[in-house]
């Protein structure tokens, strides 16, 4: 069998200038998507805000990075929202998985998984939103505004053991065209990315177990995960000038999956 | 701000309420059926928000097929068989064993309660935003879960259906309601994964995405109906229901995971 197609490295190469003097905040910075997004706005002229809870990941995320502002706090907080109303892009890519079987799944775990999959991103998009609009028409405003949603290809599809994911992420898809569509007429775009299995510590423990992965990696029609860069390629492609006329869209970005 | 129990997907007001509609199960095109051709009822239901509505359009429906009906809703109605707050803590245990109790069976779960609070994006406050997603996500959640884990006990079959809305595929801009979309899309994914999960146990999760749905508030926006392809109206509560039934019956037995929009073609446009 030959090995898959592969070009992950091309995903990664960014783009210098592209978010040149525009302000940007990263939720989940200190790992796997929000991490690479950080690096990668940093790379392409952004004044990045990283926001987590790990302190010693997001010294990590910019240790190369020496203009780069972190922001150790929860992602559902007021401090949180104080950042997002400062930015001009909003990439919240926080989120976590918690396995459950359905029959024994804790509440607290459910309640745990939307309050950062989707109460977060609707706090920050909302003290986002307002800031925007206080700014002025968007026309007056040095740049719109664009926000863009991590959602999961279980926005779209569900995996057992998954209920609180799965809803969580398919309330965000929700709440990205929603959003976009009331926000549309003042200039800001709301947009997401559908990850698939991507390289990232929330499927850590899977990946490391030879048996799991090759079953996961064969249900992908391209035969590999994804790659941290790789989603951040397509996240700030949508945060970025070049989708101007994208809004409310969700690209998947999964190897295939969802063609399935 | 302005307050409804209810969106385009769970009206917030009996078919005909205070319009002079005549009393009693009647359609556009007749009388109710009973059941569809071959069509064996659910014996016993939970309907959840069954005081008025969608919720008492189904539970009307139900009985009319011969369903026992156990309506469960905050406040009194004709459909009403237990009054309480869902979002109370252990009230999901509480209806369950409450509707077991009545009937000595419980074949199908409708988790049709919802609340649509309606605001901008920018300005819905944490308490309205927590309240929707506490009644339309985390309600279907549990009651769903004590439904399950007591037909997996009892090794026996069950169906629940979810009533989601056109707003669990596009948003509504005016009047702007964003978070109750959120809510929607999430109780969709919810069925889809409880559909999985559940599936080998027999029991089948399915959706049902009406659209503008006849209340008393649907004439004052005229806009609203002309965007609806078929007859250029919203439904009726028994066009609704009438799908409900079928979901619920054996009839849609090969039926998992799926949503059914109900919504005169709104969604095709």
């Amino acid at each position: 069998m030959s090995p898959p197609f592969s070009r992950r490295d091309a995903g990664e190469q960014s783009l210098p200038g592209r978010f040149a003097g525009q302000r940007a905040l990263v939720t989940g910075a200190a790992s796997g998507i929000g991490r690479a997004v950080a690096r990668r706005l940093a790379a392409e002229g952004a004044t990045v805000t990283g926001l987590d809870l790990d302190a010693a990941g997001l010294e990590e995320t910019f240790a190369a990075i020496p203009g780069a502002r972190h922001i150790v706090a929860d992602v559902t907080g007021v401090q949180a929202a104080g950042a997002a109303a400062e930015a001009d892009v909003l990439v919240n890519a926080a989120g976590v998985l918690e396995r459950h079987d359905f029959l024994e799944h804790p509440l607290e775990a459910w309640q745990r998984t939307l309050a950062v999959n989707l109460v977060a991103p609707q706090r920050l998009s909302r003290a986002f939103a307002r800031a925007r609009i206080d700014a002025g028409h968007p026309t007056e405003r040095s740049h719109p505004g664009a926000i863009v949603n991590v959602c999961s290809i279980e926005s779209f599809v569900a995996i057992p053991g998954h209920a609180a994911y799965t809803a969580s992420k398919s309330a965000l898809l929700l709440l990205t065209r929603a959003f976009a569509l009331e926000l549309a007429p003042h200039g800001v775009r709301v947009n997401a990315v559908a990850p698939g299995v991507t390289q990232t510590g929330m499927n850590a423990a899977l990946r490391a177990d030879p048996a799991q992965a090759g079953a996961l990696r064969e249900r992908v029609p391209m035969g590999r995960f994804g790659t941290p860069g790789e989603q951040a390629a397509g996240i700030c492609f949508l945060a970025s000038p070049e989708a101007s006329y994208i809004t409310g869209a969700t690209l998947p970005i999964d190897g295939g999956w969802l063609t399935q | 701000m302005r307050v409804r129990d209810a969106g385009p997907g769970s009206a917030a007001e009996p078919a005909g309420a205070g319009r002079g509609a005549a009393p009693g199960p009647v359609t556009a095109s007749g009388p109710i059926a009973a059941s569809g051709p071959g069509e064996v009822p659910a014996p016993v239901a939970i309907v959840t928000g069954a005081s008025r509505g969608i919720g008492l359009g189904i539970a009307r429906r139900l009985s009319a097929a011969g369903t026992r009906v156990f309506g469960v809703a905050r406040g009194p109605g004709e459909a009403v068989h237990m009054q309480c707050d869902l979002c109370a803590p252990g009230a999901a245990e509480r209806v369950l064993a409450a509707a077991l109790e009545a009937h000595g069976r419980v074949d199908a779960l409708v988790n049709n309660a919802g609340l649509l609070l309606e605001e901008h994006c920018w300005a819905q406050s944490d308490e309205d935003a927590e309240a929707m997603v506490a009644l339309n996500l985390t309600v279907p959640f549990l009651l769903a879960q004590a439904a399950a884990r007591h037909w997996v006990e009892a090794a026996r079959p069950g169906t629940i259906v979810n009533v989601c809305s056109v707003e669990s595929q596009v948003g509504w801009a005016s009047p702007p309601h964003a978070v109750y979309a959120a809510t929607k899309g999430g109780l969709l994914g919810l069925t889809r994964a409880l559909a999985l999960e559940l599936a080998p146990h027999g029991i089948r999760v399915v959706a049902i995405g009406p659209g503008p749905t006849t209340t008393a508030m649907t004439p004052d926006v005229p806009e609203l109906a002309t965007a609806i392809p078929l007859g250029g109206r919203p439904a009726t509560l028994e066009e609704i229901g009438d799908v409900v039934a079928f979901l619920v019956s054996d009839a849609a037995r090969y039926m998992t995971g799926e949503i059914v929009y109900v919504d005169g073609g709104y969604l095709a446009r």
